[in-house]
């Protein structure tokens, strides 16, 4: 029979396998446990367990037999399950970290490595169980090895809850002192969220919507070692033809998402659901979204042009993806982590790149203040003042945005915090020294903008 | 309902226990593990449902993958691939060859449906014969190419 592919195709895809670091980023069992609720609280533990277990069994066993068949890695298998507040709620004991324990020992069980959905919608205000488990988040976090939290705290319809926000300041302080022997490791477990994404494979911030179905499996693609050689190939192309270029390139990516996605659907019988486009960097040299910037033309990330220039990538990757999957979802778009990304560790090191500079990147990309390490002495207001300006950015721009900041313990401007794998590693970032506690502590909600008025 | 074998369920068998395991029972990751540890072995035994034998699941349906060897060219490298591929009763369907760049890269579109290993122990012989040969081989699933390149 003849080749029905040519030469170079078939040696792109090799080359984007080999030397490219391409990569499925992750794929996501999402599981509701909304028939897990018992007014016992050990009873829903138990049940959690037990259904996360007979659902997700051989979720990584699946994952590694696609990776042997395909020959393209898949770094993690992971879960998101209901926000855990809705599966609580109906339980008068007040400490849901009994039910993160669960969650941990499910997911030692069943062999990956996080599972997201300890979490809370408190957009316009809190139920009873909403406040149990914003207070439970800290313990929870710290006891726990595998157990992601996220507070969604507005969205555009909505507005932002302010009284949420100052708490998650005051939870994340909490979280960092308590975990202060991992320089505030807990909180790189923990989203604070605007617009939160009911379909959101990625950690840390993944939960499975109350609109979603009973299982479902959700894909996150990767590929920025792939993206940035295809800029460096058109050194001298125009901008133009360049995110052309990259379109084709992130149609590519995402068709390889989509294959497994479906792949892994069939085996686990579970409906497929999306495919997340977003271009998720890791601390690996080569697959890092700032040096993608820097091959455009910038001397480092963070330098004028940064904005301009990732504005271009986000919607070209976006384009690209959205054509070669028949449902895209989840985030679906640019992550800017600072410790998890080789190159933007490095622009913040060399003062390139501020806090300031973050948070104007994160207008025009996914997902907000991502992996942001700051001084330990920042206070819960000054954390939560941080919070609502990323939260107003994504009410007033229908996008979400997310916080993830590590208040290190201890640690000052400059020092350098060490993760590990994944999770990187990244130097603290100085924060202004003006406070904003008076308006904080206003509490209330910020009403919803008149963007939210579509009907 | 599937069976769920977890491994509080393990951990209180023997070393070197012979578990008898409904097919189509999920293992969990854990359990896995130790059972490894532990050196028991697993026996499939047939349920109630129609479920096929692990190892068994091979189909009718073809499946082709391309095997790619790149490098410096020389003698007995087609005949290196061919040998190997022949042993694991992998038909080959097409082949083309060039040099790109000044490297000498064969394209195989092969045949894997009638061989007793999976492509991964394909690929495994593939890749130790390059190294042995001091050429790059990789093998890849047809699917591959045709969702990226085919819509």
């Amino acid at each position: 029979m003849p080749f029905s592919y040519t030469t170079d195709e078939i040696l792109e895809t090799i080359r984007m396998v080999e030397l490219e670091n391409l990569d499925i980023r992750t794929i996501t069992m999402g599981i509701s446990l909304r028939d897990c609720a018992d007014p016992d609280l050990k009873a829903t533990g138990k049940k959690i367990y037990e259904k996360i277990v007979r659902c997700a069994g051989n979720l990584v066993e699946v994952g590694e037999e696609l990776e042997r068949n395909y020959g393209v890695p898949i770094i993690n298998k992971r879960v998101s399950v209901t926000p855990i507040a809705l599966v609580a709620e109906c339980s008068k004991d007040k400490d849901y970290s009994y039910l993160a324990r669960a969650m941990d020992k499910a997911a030692k069980e069943i062999g990956i490595n996080f599972i997201g959905g300890f979490a809370a919608l408190v957009h316009k205000g809190f139920t009873n169980g909403d406040r149990s488990l914003i207070n439970s988040i800290p313990e929870a976090l710290s006891e726990t090895e595998h157990v992601c939290a996220s507070v969604n705290v507005g969205t555009t319809k909505s507005g932002i809850n302010m009284e949420a926000v100052y708490d998650m300041g005051k939870a994340i302080k909490e979280t960092a002192e308590r975990t202060a022997d991992k320089d505030g490791l807990g909180c790189a477990k923990m989203v604070v969220f605007c617009n939160a994404p009911e379909d959101n494979p990625f950690m840390a911030g993944a939960f499975h919507g109350v609109g979603e179905p009973e299982c479902v499996i959700n894909v996150g693609v990767s590929g920025p070692g792939v993206i940035l050689n295809t800029v460096r190939e058109y050194h001298d192309a125009d901008l133009g033809t360049l995110a052309s270029m990259i379109k084709q390139t992130a149609f590519k990516i995402t068709r390889m998402g989509e294959l497994m996605g479906r792949k892994a659907s069939e085996k686990l019988g579970v409906p497929f659901g999306i495919v997340d486009l977003s271009l998720a960097p890791t601390p690996t040299v080569g697959d890092s979204v700032a040096e993608i910037l820097e091959a455009m033309g910038l001397e480092m990330c963070g330098a004028p042009g940064s904005t301009a220039a990732l504005a271009m990538l986000n919607d070209a990757v976006k384009k690209g993806g959205a054509m070669a999957s028949s449902y895209v979802g989840g985030l679906s778009g640019a992550f800017i982590p600072v410790s998890e990304d080789q190159g933007m560790s490095r622009a913040v090191t060399e003062g390139a790149l501020t806090i300031e500079k973050l948070e104007a990147l994160t207008c025009i990309c996914s997902v907000g203040l991502d992996m942001v390490v700051v001084p330990g002495d920042t206070t819960a207001e000054t954390i939560a003042a941080i919070i609502a300006d990323e939260a107003a950015i994504g009410m007033i721009n229908k996008k979400t945005t997310g916080v993830r900041l590590i208040p290190a313990p201890g640690k000052k401007k400059g020092d350098l915090v060490e993760f590990g794998g994944l999770l990187g590693s990244a130097p603290v970032m100085d924060v202004s020294s003006y406070h904003s506690d008076a308006f904080i502590k206003r509490g209330g909600r910020i009403p919803a903008p008149l963007q939210a008025l579509t009907n | 309902m599937q069976d769920v074998i977890t491994k509080d369920e393990i951990a209180v068998l023997p070393d070197n226990f012979e578990l008898r395991v409904v097919v189509g029972s999920i293992i969990t990751y854990a359990a896995r593990e130790m059972i490894k540890e532990k050196g028991i072995t697993l026996q499939y035994v047939k349920g109630d449902g129609e479920e096929k034998v692990p190892g068994q699941e091979k189909g009718d349906d073809k499946e082709r993958g391309f095997v790619t060897v790149i490098g410096h060219d020389k003698v007995g490298i087609i005949a290196k691939v061919a040998g190997i591929l022949a042993a694991s009763q992998v038909n080959i369907l097409d082949i083309s060859q060039t040099v790109l760049q000044g490297y000498f890269t064969m394209i195989m579109i092969v045949d894997f449906s009638g061989s007793p290993d999976d492509i991964t122990g394909i690929r495994q012989k593939l890749e130790d014969a390059g190294d042995e040969i001091g050429v790059k081989i990789t093998l890849q699933h047809e699917d591959i190419f045709r969702y990226m390149h085919r819509i």
